[in-house]
């Protein structure tokens, strides 16, 4: 189990987005550890491998190399242990299907990127906010 | 309806032919019938003359035999007497019988035969003298003229009889002689009238078998061109299965297509905005992050750099709602346009607080169309009037049913535009004003026009510059 409580995974496979992110989380006083996977593979790896980690958020991005976002939620929702999981997808998509199909497979919630840097600094400010402060996380089992 | 005149008038004419055939017969078998009683007639008539002048004959042969037995006293002469003695009586009841027609000639009869046994008494009373040897009394006897008297008696009547005869033959040849012209008139009549009839009836047959030739052909041609749709039925079936393939295998095309451009517009939804909002977030970092040293050129530099990234992200936003709008499934409902127009408004009154804008939009205006797609419609052109009314002090907008034009329509008192350009309206990127006059990705009155035609409406605008613009719309 990976130190901290309040241990967020970030799944980004653009390596610029992953800076500008945890550079905005940062900017809106968000000190918890980042940990990051640049595609699905990884992050099941993280969630599912020999040293699982146990976040208190998911930041999904759904379009990501080798394993999709859709199928690393689909994954997370399957397991025992992971189901009740605060998930946030984060995409650039506004395709209506990846909205419904996220909330089909039971996602937290469903954040589109502005472009607009101010905008996607605000809206990262604000889950990291409702997440890791204000929400009241399902025990751990 | 000519062949069934047809049929009813073959009985008919058949039926007149019989009638005028057999009443022609009837008259001229009538008229020979008169010309030959007339005929006999006038045979009998001839016959009665005959028998006059043989009766008078007789009377004279037994004056004559008389006569040389009264100077000879030889009984050979007395042979024609007795001979008219014998005949006589047979040929006056054959005149009689003869003439049992005309009363006049059975007075005569009656007459000549009192006339005539009186004579032939007095002849046989000068036999007697004669055989007895009293020739002074035959003598007187013979002066005494009785017997001349009798015989011109005799005779007179005889002429009388004759004479009404031959009165009698002259009426009757020429009761023959007309009559006979009346049957030649008759025949001929008859003869014409049977040879216009057949005339009539050829003429009739000849045009009933032009007739059933005409149908006859035209019936050979009915099956031929029957044979011909036929074969050209055949053809457009074989032709149409041939364009049912054209069609599928265009449809699979199509779909595919339609695949290949949602993957397309699904990559620039994501990765068109990914590299942007990089662009967007390491311009403002740099802002943020090293604003000591950025002078305000480079402060500049990057406020362009960043509204650039903006323009570029709406447009991007424009195309993608386009491209949605061009795939999605029309589900048609009947809702109220005007709540829709009025949600829309205050929506645009919200994001424009600072200018002062009227919204008319009439009550109970209702529509059997795609909400969502509707939605995107009127938040175009509504947009669109706010946004080109922006130079005037107050905005006012229009959302009513026209009855004139039987559409929908949006009108401002905006800027307007030059209808030289109208048919550029409803082009993508197709703009009629500078983004320095007015902001805009020209992807809007686009979306609006491509709403309306998946609705198989109809959408149209006029303007005059300087003098606002209207919209109407329809949704077939």
């Amino acid at each position: 189990m990976a130190d901290g409580l309040r241990l967020i995974l970030l799944v980004e496979d653009d390596p610029d987005h992953e800076l500008l992110t945890i550079r905005a989380l940062k900017k809106s006083n968000i000190a918890n550890e980042v940990r990051v996977a640049h595609d699905g593979a990884e992050a099941l790896d993280l969630l599912f491998g020999d040293n699982p980690i146990q976040p208190q958020v998911i930041l999904l991005d759904l379009k990501l190399p080798k394993v999709e976002g859709l199928e690393v939620l689909r994954r997370i929702r399957e397991n025992e242990r992971t189901r009740m999981l605060p998930v946030v997808v984060l995409t650039s998509s506004d395709e209506e299907r990846d909205l419904i199909r996220s909330y089909q497979i039971g996602v937290n919630s469903y954040i589109r990127k502005p472009v607009n840097f101010n905008d996607f600094a605000e809206a990262t400010r604000q889950l990291g906010m409702y997440w890791l402060v204000l929400n009241e996380c399902p025990p751990k089992s | 309806m000519k062949p069934r005149i047809n049929r009813n008038v073959v009985p008919a004419l058949l039926i007149a032919a019989i009638l005028i055939v057999s009443i022609n017969a009837w008259f001229a078998f009538r008229s020979v019938a008169v010309l030959l009683d007339g005929e006999n007639w006038v045979q009998h008539t001839w016959q009665v003359i005959n028998q006059v002048e043989m009766i008078m004959s007789s009377a004279k042969d037994a004056e004559t035999g008389n006569r040389g037995f009264f100077i000879t006293g030889d009984d050979s002469y007395l042979y024609p007497y007795t001979e008219a003695l014998k005949e006589l009586p047979a040929e006056v009841d054959h005149i009689q019988h003869l003439t049992a027609d005309n009363q006049g000639q059975q007075l005569r009869i009656v007459e000549l035969r009192a006339v005539l046994e009186q004579r032939l008494s007095l002849l046989q009373q000068g036999i007697n003298l004669r055989r007895s040897g009293r020739i002074d009394s035959l003598h007187a006897m013979v002066l005494s003229g009785t017997g001349k008297v009798q015989m011109d008696h005799l005779r007179a009547i005889a002429d009388d009889m004759e004479a009404e005869e031959r009165r009698l033959l002259l009426i009757r040849i020429e009761r023959t002689k007309s009559s006979s012209r009346r049957t030649r008139a008759t025949l001929g009549i008859a003869s014409f009238i049977d040879f216009l009839l057949i005339i009539l009836i050829f003429r009739y047959f000849a045009r009933e078998r032009a007739l059933r030739v005409a149908s006859e052909e035209t019936a050979q041609r009915l099956a031929e061109s029957r044979a011909e749709l036929e074969t050209k039925a055949s053809e457009i079936l074989a032709l149409n299965k041939t364009l049912e393939e054209r069609v599928q295998l265009r449809t699979a095309e199509l779909e595919t297509t339609n695949r290949e451009l949602e993957a397309f517009s699904y990559s620039v939804s994501h990765d068109l905005r990914a590299p942007l909002r990089t662009i967007d977030g390491f311009s403002l970092a740099l802002e943020e992050d090293y604003a000591d040293a950025v002078d305000a050129v480079g402060k500049d530099y990057i406020k362009r750099v960043r509204s650039g990234v903006q323009r570029m992200g709406e447009l991007i936003d424009a195309l993608l709602q386009l491209s949605r709008i061009t795939r999605a499934t029309i589900t048609r409902e009947r809702f109220s346009l005007t709540d829709l127009a009025r949600e829309v408004a205050a929506d645009l009154k919200e994001q424009n607080r600072d200018r002062q804008i009227t919204f008319t939009i009439e009550d109970g205006l209702e529509a059997e169309a795609d909400p969502k797609l509707l939605r995107v419609a009127l938040e175009n052109l509504l947009g669109n009037a706010v946004k080109f009314s922006a130079r005037v002090p107050l905005a006012i907008i229009n959302f009513a049913w026209d009855p004139a034009q039987n559409a929908w329509f949006v009108r401002d008192n905006g800027a307007g535009f030059d209808m030289h350009y109208a048919e550029k309206l409803f082009n993508a990127f197709n703009r009629l004003h500078g983004d320095k006059d007015f902001k805009g990705s020209g992807i809007g009155l686009a979306t609006v026009a491509r709403v309306i035609r998946r609705h198989h409406g109809n959408i149209w605008a006029d303007s005059i510059v300087d003098h606002g613009a209207t919209f109407w719309f329809t949704l077939g």
